[in-house]
């Protein structure tokens, strides 16, 4: 989405996404155990571990700012019920460790995988093109800004001067820019329903991946099996 | 002119859904707030109005079949790492919104079709979410549904299919007002 959080060697792009999935699902299921608190640690860490150390740093404070608050505010609607805030707070924390690999994953790594394992190329162009689009849009947005400044219009609050000001002006740039886009594309050989294509730098399943995705399994095994080994660690009984 | 049903996908028609796709799930970031506010339809009524005036617009420039699907599936790619379930809903909806509108408009050749599409875009991911929260996610259920959260969730989903109207309403206004100025070509 922004290339501020990209890390130099991702995850292959499929464990990333089953790692993103399995850590919601993980996080959900376990979230009434300090287990579910011990599993998103553990993957935070081992994110850190292969490569997301910079990514991991920088998000931290946000993510802590973000479980933190709403767990607060759950704390609070709930009357001061500290076992339902930290229940809340593992899902929380899931959700936010959850989308770090799909964070750090530059669009063009995820097209290429795809495009490898032989999927549609019209659907890989559509997604790297969603993925990477932000940055372009939120310059988009700026100019429509600064040209609604510069004919008296301040505020997009008033719904006449939003629609006919700012919303017709930058629908009309994206449709600008989606048709100059598909030229250039064209222009450089794209075709859409060709058979047979190669990927001019391949994203292959290395070693770091597999061992990534072993010891994440392990902890997650780990967590779910917690239970079954007597080792079950209900939130409420550590408050108690 | 009689156009058929099934027509190619161009590269055009895949980067202009690729960009409004885009613009309405930047427009939703706020639903990652909203989400852990534990009201049924909460999340969707935000998102009712963005999420049907894009798909709108998308499908009065690009008229074939596989279009919303393709929104869906561009649309949920961002979504896949944050809220897999929305992923998921997204593209049982654009399926279901496909053959829909060929059962009945046979494409997407008129303008009530393009409503229609755009209209339930959102109010359709409501039953695939309520069938998720039922079979697997019992306490977020609970959440959901406890508490005499039941009237705000009703007033949300009745709210969300309101706006959503108005945003498909207003999606196929503005598209026109581009095709007559001559920015939106067929």
């Amino acid at each position: 989405m922004t290339d501020r959080f990209y890390v130099r060697r991702p995850l292959y792009p499929i464990v990333s996404i089953l790692a993103a999935l399995l850590t919601l699902i993980g996080a959900l299921a376990l979230a009434r155990s300090v287990w579910g608190t011990v599993f998103v640690a553990a993957v935070f860490v081992l994110l850190c571990l292969f490569g997301y150390a910079s990514i991991c740093r920088k998000v931290l404070p946000i993510l802590l700012l973000y479980v933190g608050g709403f767990s607060l505010i759950f704390y609070l609607a709930s009357g001061g019920n500290g076992v339902f805030a930290w229940q809340m707070a593992n899902r929380l924390a899931g959700v936010g460790v959850a989308v770090l690999p799909g964070l750090a994953m530059p669009p063009v790594h995820l097209t290429r995988c795809l495009t490898a394992l032989g999927c549609p190329r019209l659907l890989t162009l559509g997604m790297l093109i969603t993925t990477s689009f932000v940055p372009v849009l939120s310059g988009e947005v700026r100019q429509v800004r600064a040209a609604m400044r510069t004919r008296g219009i301040t505020s997009i609050w008033n719904p006449a001067a939003f629609y006919r000001a700012f919303l017709i002006p930058l629908l009309v740039r994206l449709v600008n820019i989606s048709d100059t886009l598909a030229l250039s594309v064209e222009t450089r050989g794209f075709v859409g329903n060709s058979g047979g294509y190669t990927v001019y730098h391949p994203v292959r399943l290395i070693g770091k991946d597999l061992c990534f995705a072993g010891l994440f399994l392990v902890v997650l095994a780990l967590g779910v099996a917690a239970p079954a080994l007597g080792l079950a660690a209900p939130v409420q009984g550590v408050l108690a | 002119m009689k156009t058929e049903v099934f027509q190619k996908m161009t590269v055009k028609d895949m980067v202009f859904l690729a960009i409004l796709s885009a613009v309405a799930t930047c427009t939703a970031a706020v639903m990652a707030v909203v989400s852990q506010i534990h009201i049924f339809g909460l999340a969707q009524l935000v998102t009712a109005l963005q999420f049907s005036l894009f798909p709108a617009v998308a499908l009065m420039k690009v008229r074939k079949v596989g279009s919303i699907l393709f929104f869906a599936v561009f649309t949920g790619i961002v979504e896949l790492f944050m809220a897999p379930v929305m992923f998921f809903s997204s593209l049982l909806t654009g399926l279901a919104l496909e053959v829909l509108a060929v059962l009945i408009f046979k494409g997407y050749q008129s303008d009530k079709a393009v409503f229609f599409s755009a209209w339930l875009f959102i109010p359709l991911t409501l039953p695939f979410n309520y069938l998720y929260y039922v079979y697997f996610a019992g306490d977020m259920f609970q959440q959901f549904f406890g508490q005499g959260l039941q009237i705000a969730a009703v007033a949300c989903v009745l709210a969300a299919i309101a706006v959503s109207a108005l945003g498909a309403f207003l999606g196929i206004k503005i598209s026109r007002e581009l095709q007559k100025a001559g920015v939106l070509k067929r």
